[in-house]
């Protein structure tokens, strides 16, 4: 065998184990999918009324255009799937993959595996608004939805911008100023909340609740606004998975390479965040999601910001709609706020991960 | 008009100014080196050049272009680095670091193609690494990570190609397998552009050298014009000796160090054959200011007595010592606070060194070597020596300092 022969052979074998490399994450991509088709007729079917998954897959598919599978189905049956739990369902799904896919996109930017989707003060900051909208003495019926998404979700971008304000420096923002003004931020707002929350008298339990995180007030109307922020800002984030890639080099390098690195960093923040307060002002702050998912992701399937983003996407959107399905149904009629459910169980299972893959996944 | 050329170009940060007004021009197929001592600007020159840093004033074009009007993408299709200290995530395999080499080409919305990876593996190949392209970045030796680097910067099939250091933190062997392969890559017509401290692989592999210093270019050109005593006592304040040695045909470069006296009292020195080097290097090292009497050219002791002396009388290769340089000689020696005769071989043609040394203040004979095993003057030097041996303070090499300190006291 002559060198040339071996040089082809060892490329056209490169060339395999990617072909096979990629082949295998399209495949978790399929199956993630599927996960979520069984995640969201498995949530419909559970609840205070059971509704057999049989009837819920009928009722489900009838949606699609051209399939009317539903005739036979006792109209209240249909209410419920698709009125009541389908919406809240969806919503857990948008959250939860909004939630880890900014996860994912805040631990690669700032190349730090405790980033979470909070990270600017978006918590803290839609918190302080959620609080405000609270205790105000009117409530303002010109917003269809009330006053509590509109002032979180403003607060949540305010507090983002105003970190990314105070962190930069001439034309550049340095990723660790970002992160610290984004903490000593988020602390002086939380003082603002816990204050206010002090002195709020009766509406306190409520307030608690919020902060706590919860879909048990989701419509069709949340649904269809948080729809289109978070389609897009995941095509967005999707589209820089390549100058993600690089950007986990340092900086100067990612440069030399051809990335545009401030420019990738303003879109990529802008993304994130507007995904993260698109999905914290209806919900309220749930912890846990945006930590989880992705590292699992990266434990499972590596660290390729081309499958981690949509993998991502697709395990926070089972993750919290599954999540969800067993706040609500654990306690009977009584529902456990649902952050409680995403550390007990998401906690154990990220554990066994860990002890699994002993490999470096960061 | 060349293909890199940077024009009047101002560099720095914040509120310093690193270099000031600097033109350098690098063709296609040339290997620059840039040397330097440590903050004199090196690596920021190869930030600008590669778009990361912007100059304050000048322009610098590649391929006639001018770098501020493109965009980072384009940029790196024609300017690619090879940094020094790079952060390489552990994450990654050997293939996928290289792959990101491809990003110029790729941009956003294309992912690799066969195309790519056989790019990227051509250049692991020439860079010797293709065997472990699946191998984790925590699992490379240094030098292995550097060619994974060079092979990276190759996969950006770029035309200029800036290297950072390339062999620091390496051994010997890796040292120079690094620039051979850099050199491999200038002959194949690229334009490279090496920062580097070690000056022998500069002076062996640079077509070209530039030294920096305080700002500016302090020389430019071949390593022999760059790379002198002059420069090097200019840009790093070190006496230095520097020589071309001619059985390696290379550039040795060796620094001294150097007490600071409070009298700089001069001292002559007759040496020759070898026997002076010693002597010379280390009275310069105490601080002394010397100079040394007849030599011939091509003599072992004539580099290093150039290169730490004020002055060397010199003659040429096999011939005796005549009456001009002779009186010079004998001038030295009656200047100088002490003389100090090494144990040289002495024979007809350089007696006239022995006599010189009658005329000296404080007189100073090394005698390691006994004058019987070194007089092939058929008596001479005998009759000359004795007669300088009653008012000279005899002593060996190891004693040479303090002998000399008492005698001056």
């Amino acid at each position: 065998m002559t060198i040339e022969d071996s040089g082809h052979s060892h490329l056209a074998k490169i060339v395999w184990e990617r072909v096979i490399y990629r082949r295998r994450r399209l495949y978790a991509v399929a199956g993630l999918f599927l996960l979520l088709w069984l995640a969201i007729g498995l949530a419909s079917s559970l609840g205070s009324a059971q509704v057999s998954p049989v009837m819920v897959w009928q009722v489900l598919l009838s949606l699609l255009p051209g399939l009317n599978l539903s005739s036979n189905i006792p109209d209240t049956v249909v209410t419920i799937v698709l009125d009541i739990r389908l919406p809240r369902i969806l919503l857990a799904g948008l959250v939860g993959a909004s939630l880890a896919i900014a996860g994912a996109t805040y631990q690669g930017l700032f190349r730090n595996p405790l980033a979470d989707p909070y990270l600017l003060g978006i918590a803290q900051g839609a918190g302080l608004g959620a609080t405000i909208a609270f205790l105000l003495p009117f409530s303002l019926a010109a917003t269809a939805l009330g006053l509590i998404p509109v002032l979180a979700f403003a607060g949540a971008i305010l507090s983002a911008g105003i970190v990314y304000a105070v962190a930069r420096v001439g034309k550049t923002v340095p990723m660790t100023t970002l992160i610290l003004a984004g903490v000593a931020l988020g602390a002086f707002l939380a003082s603002i909340t816990s204050y206010l929350l002090v002195s709020s008298g009766e509406q306190l339990h409520s307030i608690v609740l919020w902060l706590m995180g919860g879909l048990s007030l989701s419509h069709w109307g949340e649904v269809k606004i948080l729809l289109p922020y978070i389609l897009v800002g995941s095509l967005i984030i999707h589209l820089y998975s390549r100058p993600l890639n690089i950007m986990q080099l340092d900086e100067e390098q990612a440069q030399q390479l051809g990335v545009n690195v401030e420019r990738v960093k303003l879109i990529l923040l802008f993304a994130a965040t507007l995904i993260t307060a698109a999905a914290v002002c209806f919900v309220g702050i749930i912890g846990f999601v945006g930590i989880i998912v992705p590292h699992a992701i990266r434990l499972i399937w590596g660290a390729d910001h081309h499958f981690l983003l949509p993998l991502s996407f697709l395990g926070g959107a089972s993750f919290l709609i599954l999540a969800d399905m067993l706040a609500r149904t654990v306690m009977g009629t009584a529902e456990v706020p649902v952050g409680i459910i995403t550390a007990f169980c998401g906690a154990p299972f990220f554990i066994y991960l860990l002890r699994k893959r002993k490999r470096v996944i960061f | 008009m060349s293909y890199l050329e940077l024009k009047g170009v101002t560099l720095g940060y914040t509120s310093q100014v690193i270099l000031k007004d600097i033109d350098i021009e690098v063709n296609l197929g040339e290997m620059l080196g840039i040397i330097g001592p440590n903050g004199s600007g090196k690596s920021t020159l190869l930030r600008a050049i590669s778009g990361v840093l912007s100059t304050r004033s000048g322009n610098i074009k590649i391929a006639g272009k001018p770098i501020s009007k493109l965009s980072r993408q384009n940029l790196a299709q024609l300017v690619a680095v090879v940094p020094q200290n790079p952060i390489l995530p552990e994450t990654f395999t050997a293939l996928e670091i290289v792959l990101l080499g491809r990003y110029p080409h790729l941009g956003l919305l294309r992912y690799e193609s066969q195309k790519d990876l056989s790019i990227a593996l051509e250049a692991m190949e020439k860079t010797g690494v293709a065997s472990f392209a699946k191998r984790y970045i925590n699992q490379l030796s240094g030098g292995e990570r550097q060619r994974l680097l060079i092979a990276r910067a190759l996969a950006q099939k770029s035309k200029v190609i800036l290297f950072d250091e390339p062999t620091a933190h390496l051994d010997l062997q890796h040292q120079l397998q690094i620039m051979e392969l850099i050199s491999d890559l200038s002959d194949q017509g690229m334009a490279t552009m090496t920062a580097i401290h070690d000056f022998s692989l500069a002076a062996r592999y640079c077509h070209r050298l530039i030294m920096l210093n305080d700002g500016k270019i302090i020389a430019e050109g071949a390593a022999t014009s760059v790379i002198t005593p002059e420069n090097i006592e200019a840009a790093f304040g070190l006496k230095a000796m520097v020589y071309h040695d001619p059985t390696s045909d290379r550039l040795i470069i060796s620094p001294f160090k150097r007490k600071v006296r409070s009298q700089p009292h001069r001292i002559h020195i007759i040496a020759g054959g070898g026997r002076g080097a010693r002597a010379i290097q280390l009275l310069h090292q105490e601080g002394f200011e010397l100079t040394a009497g007849v030599l011939n050219e091509g003599d072992v002791d004539l580099p290093i007595a150039s290169a730490l002396c004020h002055e060397v009388v010199i003659i040429p290769p096999f011939s005796a010592i005549n009456i001009e340089k002779h009186q010079r000689n004998q001038e030295l020696s009656a200047q100088a606070d002490c003389v100090v005769v090494c144990d040289v071989p002495f024979g007809k043609a350089n007696l006239l060194n022995l006599e010189a040394a009658t005329k000296a203040k404080r007189l100073i004979l090394i005698e390691d070597t006994p004058l019987k095993g070194r007089d092939f003057s058929g008596g001479a030097t005998l009759k000359i020596y004795s007669k300088l041996r009653p008012r000279a303070k005899c002593t060996v090499y190891k004693n040479l300092t303090s002998s000399i300190e008492e005698i001056l006291s």
